[in-house]
Protein backbone atom coordinates (compact mmCIF):
# COMPACT_ATOMS: atom_id res chain seq x y z
CA UNK A 1 0.00 0.00 0.00
CA UNK A 2 1.35 3.89 -0.75
CA UNK A 3 1.93 5.55 2.19
CA UNK A 4 0.79 9.33 1.35
CA UNK A 5 4.00 10.67 2.67
CA UNK A 6 5.88 8.70 -0.44
CA UNK A 7 2.95 9.47 -2.63
CA UNK A 8 3.24 13.09 -1.76
CA UNK A 9 6.61 13.61 -2.59
CA UNK A 10 6.03 11.70 -5.67
CA UNK A 11 3.55 14.06 -6.77
CA UNK A 12 6.04 16.85 -5.82
CA UNK A 13 8.51 15.42 -7.71
CA UNK A 14 6.69 15.39 -11.12
CA UNK A 15 5.22 18.91 -10.31
CA UNK A 16 9.23 20.01 -10.04
CA UNK A 17 10.58 18.31 -12.57
CA UNK A 18 7.89 18.04 -15.71
CA UNK A 19 8.77 21.67 -17.11
CA UNK A 20 12.25 21.71 -16.98
CA UNK A 21 12.07 17.73 -18.45
CA UNK A 22 9.74 19.35 -21.09
CA UNK A 23 11.91 22.56 -22.01
CA UNK A 24 15.14 20.08 -22.17
CA UNK A 25 13.67 17.36 -24.25
CA UNK A 26 12.54 20.11 -26.65
CA UNK A 27 15.81 21.32 -26.62
CA UNK A 28 16.94 17.37 -27.33
CA UNK A 29 14.53 17.35 -29.81
CA UNK A 30 14.97 20.60 -31.66
CA UNK A 31 18.47 22.33 -30.85
CA UNK A 32 20.49 19.32 -30.56
CA UNK A 33 19.39 17.24 -33.98
CA UNK A 34 17.29 14.66 -32.45
CA UNK A 35 14.46 15.33 -34.15
CA UNK A 36 16.22 15.02 -36.95
CA UNK A 37 17.43 11.87 -36.63
CA UNK A 38 14.21 10.76 -35.88
CA UNK A 39 12.78 11.71 -39.07
CA UNK A 40 16.05 9.76 -41.02
CA UNK A 41 15.16 6.88 -39.37
CA UNK A 42 11.43 7.21 -40.22
CA UNK A 43 11.87 7.91 -43.22
CA UNK A 44 14.09 4.80 -43.59
CA UNK A 45 11.54 2.97 -41.89
CA UNK A 46 8.78 4.04 -44.37
CA UNK A 47 10.94 3.21 -47.47
CA UNK A 48 10.72 -0.22 -46.29
CA UNK A 49 7.09 -0.88 -45.31
CA UNK A 50 5.81 1.35 -48.29
CA UNK A 51 4.89 -1.70 -50.12
CA UNK A 52 2.61 -3.46 -47.26
CA UNK A 53 0.80 0.08 -47.15
CA UNK A 54 0.95 1.17 -51.12
CA UNK A 55 -2.12 -0.45 -52.99
CA UNK A 56 -1.41 2.48 -55.56
CA UNK A 57 2.45 1.74 -56.53
CA UNK A 58 3.16 5.46 -56.88
CA UNK A 59 5.65 5.73 -53.65
CA UNK A 60 9.39 5.35 -54.89
CA UNK A 61 10.74 6.31 -52.15
CA UNK A 62 11.07 8.33 -48.88
CA UNK A 63 13.81 10.57 -47.64
CA UNK A 64 14.05 12.69 -44.49
CA UNK A 65 15.33 16.55 -45.12
CA UNK A 66 15.57 17.60 -41.45
CA UNK A 67 11.88 18.62 -40.41
CA UNK A 68 10.27 17.64 -44.13
CA UNK A 69 9.72 14.57 -45.33
CA UNK A 70 10.12 13.91 -49.01
CA UNK A 71 8.37 10.86 -50.58
CA UNK A 72 9.20 10.41 -54.48
CA UNK A 73 6.40 9.51 -56.62
CA UNK A 74 6.35 7.70 -60.26
CA UNK A 75 3.66 7.05 -62.18
CA UNK A 76 4.88 5.97 -65.76
CA UNK A 77 6.97 8.67 -67.02
CA UNK A 78 5.65 11.39 -64.44
CA UNK A 79 7.81 11.69 -61.59
CA UNK A 80 6.92 14.41 -58.30
CA UNK A 81 8.05 14.84 -55.19
CA UNK A 82 4.99 15.45 -52.33
CA UNK A 83 6.59 17.32 -48.95
CA UNK A 84 4.95 16.32 -45.59
CA UNK A 85 6.37 18.29 -42.56
CA UNK A 86 7.43 16.10 -39.94
CA UNK A 87 6.08 18.10 -36.78
CA UNK A 88 2.62 17.71 -37.81
CA UNK A 89 2.96 14.35 -36.54
CA UNK A 90 6.00 14.01 -34.79
CA UNK A 91 5.70 16.70 -32.31
CA UNK A 92 4.65 15.01 -29.05
CA UNK A 93 7.70 13.42 -29.05
CA UNK A 94 8.92 15.95 -26.56
CA UNK A 95 5.59 15.54 -24.41
CA UNK A 96 6.54 11.67 -24.27
CA UNK A 97 10.25 12.06 -23.05
CA UNK A 98 9.26 14.78 -20.47
CA UNK A 99 6.23 12.99 -19.01
CA UNK A 100 8.91 10.24 -18.45
CA UNK A 101 11.75 11.79 -17.50
CA UNK A 102 9.68 13.58 -14.91
CA UNK A 103 8.06 10.46 -13.27
CA UNK A 104 9.54 8.45 -10.57
CA UNK A 105 11.58 5.91 -11.38
CA UNK A 106 13.96 5.02 -8.50
CA UNK A 107 13.78 1.44 -7.57
CA UNK A 108 10.94 1.10 -10.70
CA UNK A 109 13.90 0.63 -13.06
CA UNK A 110 12.77 -2.35 -14.63
CA UNK A 111 9.10 -1.14 -14.85
CA UNK A 112 9.93 2.07 -16.01
CA UNK A 113 12.17 0.29 -18.80
CA UNK A 114 9.81 -1.49 -19.83
CA UNK A 115 7.39 1.40 -20.05
CA UNK A 116 9.54 3.47 -21.84
CA UNK A 117 10.62 1.26 -24.38
CA UNK A 118 7.23 0.03 -25.05
CA UNK A 119 5.89 3.58 -25.35
CA UNK A 120 8.63 4.47 -27.68
CA UNK A 121 7.93 1.63 -30.04
CA UNK A 122 4.35 1.90 -30.22
CA UNK A 123 4.86 6.07 -30.35
CA UNK A 124 6.82 4.97 -33.36
CA UNK A 125 4.57 2.77 -35.06
CA UNK A 126 1.62 5.42 -34.56
CA UNK A 127 4.01 8.08 -36.34
CA UNK A 128 4.62 5.42 -39.28
CA UNK A 129 1.01 4.84 -39.72
CA UNK A 130 0.05 8.30 -39.77
CA UNK A 131 2.23 9.47 -41.99
CA UNK A 132 1.29 6.71 -44.49
CA UNK A 133 -2.15 8.08 -43.94
CA UNK A 134 -1.22 11.68 -44.47
CA UNK A 135 0.68 10.44 -47.53
CA UNK A 136 -2.50 8.73 -49.26
CA UNK A 137 -4.20 12.15 -48.24
CA UNK A 138 -2.26 14.13 -50.14
CA UNK A 139 -2.46 11.88 -52.72
CA UNK A 140 -5.92 11.63 -52.87
CA UNK A 141 -5.90 15.40 -53.48
CA UNK A 142 -3.34 15.47 -55.78
CA UNK A 143 -4.05 15.78 -59.33
CA UNK A 144 -1.99 13.62 -61.22
CA UNK A 145 -2.61 11.00 -58.71
CA UNK A 146 -5.93 10.94 -57.09
CA UNK A 147 -7.14 8.67 -59.43
CA UNK A 148 -4.65 5.84 -58.41
CA UNK A 149 -5.83 6.17 -54.57
CA UNK A 150 -7.84 3.65 -53.35
CA UNK A 151 -11.77 4.50 -52.54
CA UNK A 152 -11.37 2.85 -48.75
CA UNK A 153 -7.62 4.82 -48.69
CA UNK A 154 -9.40 7.92 -49.28
CA UNK A 155 -12.39 7.23 -46.94
CA UNK A 156 -10.12 6.51 -44.59
CA UNK A 157 -7.07 8.63 -44.65
CA UNK A 158 -8.84 12.38 -43.81
CA UNK A 159 -11.17 11.46 -40.96
CA UNK A 160 -7.80 9.80 -39.27
CA UNK A 161 -5.75 12.45 -39.94
CA UNK A 162 -8.06 14.60 -37.95
CA UNK A 163 -8.46 13.13 -35.45
CA UNK A 164 -5.02 12.29 -34.39
CA UNK A 165 -3.92 15.93 -34.84
CA UNK A 166 -7.21 17.00 -33.10
CA UNK A 167 -7.02 14.43 -30.26
CA UNK A 168 -4.99 10.81 -31.06
CA UNK A 169 -1.11 13.04 -31.24
CA UNK A 170 -1.21 14.25 -27.84
CA UNK A 171 -3.82 11.65 -26.23
CA UNK A 172 -1.71 8.55 -27.41
CA UNK A 173 1.36 9.27 -25.42
CA UNK A 174 -1.08 10.32 -22.07
CA UNK A 175 -2.47 6.55 -22.81
CA UNK A 176 1.08 5.54 -22.69
CA UNK A 177 2.34 7.41 -19.85
CA UNK A 178 -0.43 7.00 -17.54
CA UNK A 179 -0.45 2.99 -16.88
CA UNK A 180 3.27 3.99 -15.44
CA UNK A 181 2.08 6.75 -13.78
CA UNK A 182 -0.48 5.49 -11.94
CA UNK A 183 1.34 2.09 -11.18
CA UNK A 184 4.12 4.58 -9.46
CA UNK A 185 1.92 6.21 -7.19
CA UNK A 186 -0.26 3.26 -6.32
CA UNK A 187 2.91 1.50 -5.18
CA UNK A 188 4.89 2.13 -2.50
CA UNK A 189 8.39 2.55 -4.62
CA UNK A 190 7.88 6.19 -5.93
CA UNK A 191 10.19 8.51 -5.19
CA UNK A 192 11.41 6.81 -1.92
CA UNK A 193 8.40 4.86 -1.09
CA UNK A 194 10.60 1.65 -1.25
CA UNK A 195 12.57 3.52 1.88
CA UNK A 196 9.50 4.06 3.77
CA UNK A 197 8.63 0.18 3.20
CA UNK A 198 11.91 -1.00 4.64
CA UNK A 199 11.73 1.19 7.24
CA UNK A 200 8.15 -0.22 8.60
CA UNK A 201 9.59 -3.61 7.68
CA UNK A 202 12.92 -2.94 10.20
CA UNK A 203 10.61 -1.79 12.84
CA UNK A 204 7.12 -3.40 12.39
CA UNK B 1 -8.48 3.24 -20.86
CA UNK B 2 -10.84 1.52 -23.12
CA UNK B 3 -13.56 4.04 -21.52
CA UNK B 4 -11.23 7.02 -22.11
CA UNK B 5 -10.84 6.23 -25.57
CA UNK B 6 -14.66 5.70 -26.46
CA UNK B 7 -15.30 8.58 -24.82
CA UNK B 8 -12.12 10.67 -26.72
CA UNK B 9 -14.44 9.01 -29.83
CA UNK B 10 -17.36 10.34 -29.24
CA UNK B 11 -16.34 13.48 -28.23
CA UNK B 12 -14.63 13.97 -31.53
CA UNK B 13 -18.03 12.29 -33.39
CA UNK B 14 -20.04 15.09 -31.02
CA UNK B 15 -17.28 17.93 -31.89
CA UNK B 16 -17.78 17.21 -35.80
CA UNK B 17 -21.41 17.17 -36.17
CA UNK B 18 -22.29 20.65 -37.90
CA UNK B 19 -25.50 21.57 -35.01
CA UNK B 20 -22.37 20.97 -32.75
CA UNK B 21 -19.79 23.42 -34.18
CA UNK B 22 -22.83 26.09 -35.39
CA UNK B 23 -23.95 26.04 -32.08
CA UNK B 24 -21.51 25.11 -29.55
CA UNK B 25 -17.56 25.12 -31.18
CA UNK B 26 -17.96 28.19 -32.93
CA UNK B 27 -19.48 30.36 -30.30
CA UNK B 28 -17.00 29.08 -27.52
CA UNK B 29 -14.04 30.09 -30.11
CA UNK B 30 -15.44 33.33 -30.48
CA UNK B 31 -15.66 33.71 -26.71
CA UNK B 32 -12.42 32.44 -26.18
CA UNK B 33 -11.03 35.10 -28.68
CA UNK B 34 -12.22 37.61 -26.83
CA UNK B 35 -11.16 36.81 -23.64
CA UNK B 36 -7.73 36.39 -25.01
CA UNK B 37 -8.45 39.75 -27.04
CA UNK B 38 -8.94 41.03 -23.68
CA UNK B 39 -6.01 39.63 -21.77
CA UNK B 40 -3.93 41.64 -24.53
CA UNK B 41 -5.55 44.52 -23.67
CA UNK B 42 -4.42 44.51 -20.36
CA UNK B 43 -1.44 43.56 -21.66
CA UNK B 44 -1.14 47.12 -23.68
CA UNK B 45 -1.83 45.34 -26.64
CA UNK B 46 -4.26 47.03 -29.32
CA UNK B 47 -6.19 44.19 -30.63
CA UNK B 48 -9.56 43.41 -31.70
CA UNK B 49 -11.66 40.20 -32.10
CA UNK B 50 -13.83 38.80 -34.88
CA UNK B 51 -15.51 35.96 -34.74
CA UNK B 52 -12.66 33.69 -34.13
CA UNK B 53 -9.89 36.63 -35.76
CA UNK B 54 -7.64 38.70 -33.50
CA UNK B 55 -6.43 41.41 -35.20
CA UNK B 56 -3.81 44.02 -33.98
CA UNK B 57 -1.47 46.16 -36.13
CA UNK B 58 1.33 43.97 -36.80
CA UNK B 59 -0.60 40.85 -36.59
CA UNK B 60 -3.26 38.50 -36.66
CA UNK B 61 -4.00 34.50 -35.51
CA UNK B 62 -7.39 32.95 -35.99
CA UNK B 63 -7.93 31.08 -33.48
CA UNK B 64 -9.05 27.08 -35.01
CA UNK B 65 -10.89 24.21 -33.85
CA UNK B 66 -7.62 22.54 -32.33
CA UNK B 67 -6.70 26.17 -30.88
CA UNK B 68 -9.93 26.73 -28.73
CA UNK B 69 -8.98 24.15 -25.87
CA UNK B 70 -12.32 21.95 -26.90
CA UNK B 71 -9.96 19.10 -27.39
CA UNK B 72 -7.68 19.02 -24.26
CA UNK B 73 -10.56 19.53 -22.27
CA UNK B 74 -12.23 16.71 -23.76
CA UNK B 75 -9.28 14.64 -23.22
CA UNK B 76 -9.29 15.61 -19.74
CA UNK B 77 -12.99 15.12 -19.46
CA UNK B 78 -12.71 11.84 -20.59
CA UNK B 79 -9.78 10.73 -17.92
CA UNK B 80 -11.49 12.34 -15.09
CA UNK B 81 -14.77 9.91 -15.97
CA UNK B 82 -13.17 6.72 -17.10
CA UNK B 83 -11.46 7.03 -13.23
CA UNK B 84 -12.97 5.00 -10.76
CA UNK B 85 -14.06 7.93 -8.01
CA UNK B 86 -17.13 9.09 -6.89
CA UNK B 87 -19.55 11.83 -8.49
CA UNK B 88 -18.71 14.50 -6.00
CA UNK B 89 -14.80 13.87 -7.14
CA UNK B 90 -14.98 13.98 -10.34
CA UNK B 91 -17.53 16.94 -10.64
CA UNK B 92 -14.61 19.03 -8.52
CA UNK B 93 -11.76 17.54 -10.95
CA UNK B 94 -14.06 18.74 -14.06
CA UNK B 95 -14.70 22.47 -12.48
CA UNK B 96 -11.59 22.80 -11.71
CA UNK B 97 -9.64 21.28 -14.84
CA UNK B 98 -11.75 23.53 -16.95
CA UNK B 99 -11.27 26.37 -15.30
CA UNK B 100 -7.39 25.47 -15.19
CA UNK B 101 -7.60 24.25 -18.92
CA UNK B 102 -9.26 27.64 -19.89
CA UNK B 103 -6.84 29.57 -18.43
CA UNK B 104 -3.83 28.01 -19.29
CA UNK B 105 -5.45 27.92 -22.89
CA UNK B 106 -5.76 31.72 -22.61
CA UNK B 107 -1.95 32.84 -21.80
CA UNK B 108 -0.66 30.13 -24.65
CA UNK B 109 -2.94 31.91 -27.12
CA UNK B 110 -2.01 35.37 -25.30
CA UNK B 111 1.87 34.34 -25.43
CA UNK B 112 1.84 33.30 -29.16
CA UNK B 113 -0.01 36.33 -30.47
CA UNK B 114 2.69 38.31 -28.09
CA UNK B 115 5.38 35.99 -29.92
CA UNK B 116 3.69 36.64 -33.33
CA UNK B 117 3.74 40.54 -32.93
CA UNK B 118 7.36 40.85 -31.71
CA UNK B 119 9.13 37.27 -32.78
CA UNK B 120 7.46 36.44 -36.01
CA UNK B 121 10.41 34.05 -37.05
CA UNK B 122 9.88 31.84 -33.67
CA UNK B 123 5.90 31.93 -33.83
CA UNK B 124 5.93 28.41 -36.12
CA UNK B 125 7.57 26.23 -33.91
CA UNK B 126 6.41 27.75 -30.25
CA UNK B 127 2.84 26.85 -31.79
CA UNK B 128 3.93 23.64 -33.13
CA UNK B 129 6.15 22.24 -30.11
CA UNK B 130 6.12 24.49 -27.27
CA UNK B 131 2.87 25.79 -26.93
CA UNK B 132 0.21 22.55 -27.29
CA UNK B 133 2.83 20.38 -25.59
CA UNK B 134 2.72 22.95 -22.73
CA UNK B 135 -1.23 23.06 -22.14
CA UNK B 136 -1.48 19.01 -22.94
CA UNK B 137 1.50 18.71 -20.10
CA UNK B 138 -0.72 21.35 -18.04
CA UNK B 139 -3.52 18.67 -18.35
CA UNK B 140 -1.51 15.72 -17.78
CA UNK B 141 -0.37 17.61 -14.16
CA UNK B 142 -3.70 18.56 -13.62
CA UNK B 143 -5.11 14.79 -13.63
CA UNK B 144 -2.42 13.40 -11.88
CA UNK B 145 -2.55 16.15 -9.03
CA UNK B 146 -6.53 15.31 -9.29
CA UNK B 147 -6.11 11.45 -8.75
CA UNK B 148 -3.51 11.90 -5.88
CA UNK B 149 -6.18 14.29 -3.89
CA UNK B 150 -8.97 11.84 -4.38
CA UNK B 151 -7.56 8.62 -4.17
CA UNK B 152 -5.74 9.68 -0.78
CA UNK B 153 -8.99 11.44 0.10
CA UNK B 154 -11.95 9.10 -1.04
CA UNK B 155 -12.79 6.01 1.53
CA UNK B 156 -11.40 2.93 -0.22
CA UNK B 157 -15.06 2.02 -0.42
CA UNK B 158 -16.20 4.64 -2.30
CA UNK B 159 -13.22 4.03 -4.73
CA UNK B 160 -14.61 0.88 -5.07
CA UNK B 161 -18.01 1.45 -5.05
CA UNK B 162 -17.31 3.96 -8.17
CA UNK B 163 -15.15 0.98 -10.24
Amino acid sequence: MPTPAGRRRAIRGLLLKIFPAFALSLLLWQALGVGDAYHRILAATLDAVWPVFDGTGLIAGVVADGDTMIVRLQSGMTRQTLEVTAHDVTSNWALFLALFAASPMRRRWRQFGLALGAGILLLFIVHVFTFVSVTLEALASHPLFAQDVPPLAKRFARPYNLFYVEFWMYLVVLLLWIPYILGALRTDVGNDGGRDASVREATG
Amino acid sequence: MLLTCVLIVAAFWLLHQSTVVRHVVAPYTTFVAAVSRAALGLLGVDAESHGAVITSPGFSVTIRSVCNGLEVTAIFIAAVLAFPVGWRGRLVGLAIGYAAIFLVNIVRIVVLFLLGLHMPNVFESAHYYYAQGFVVLVTAVIWVVWVHAYTRRAPASDTRAAA
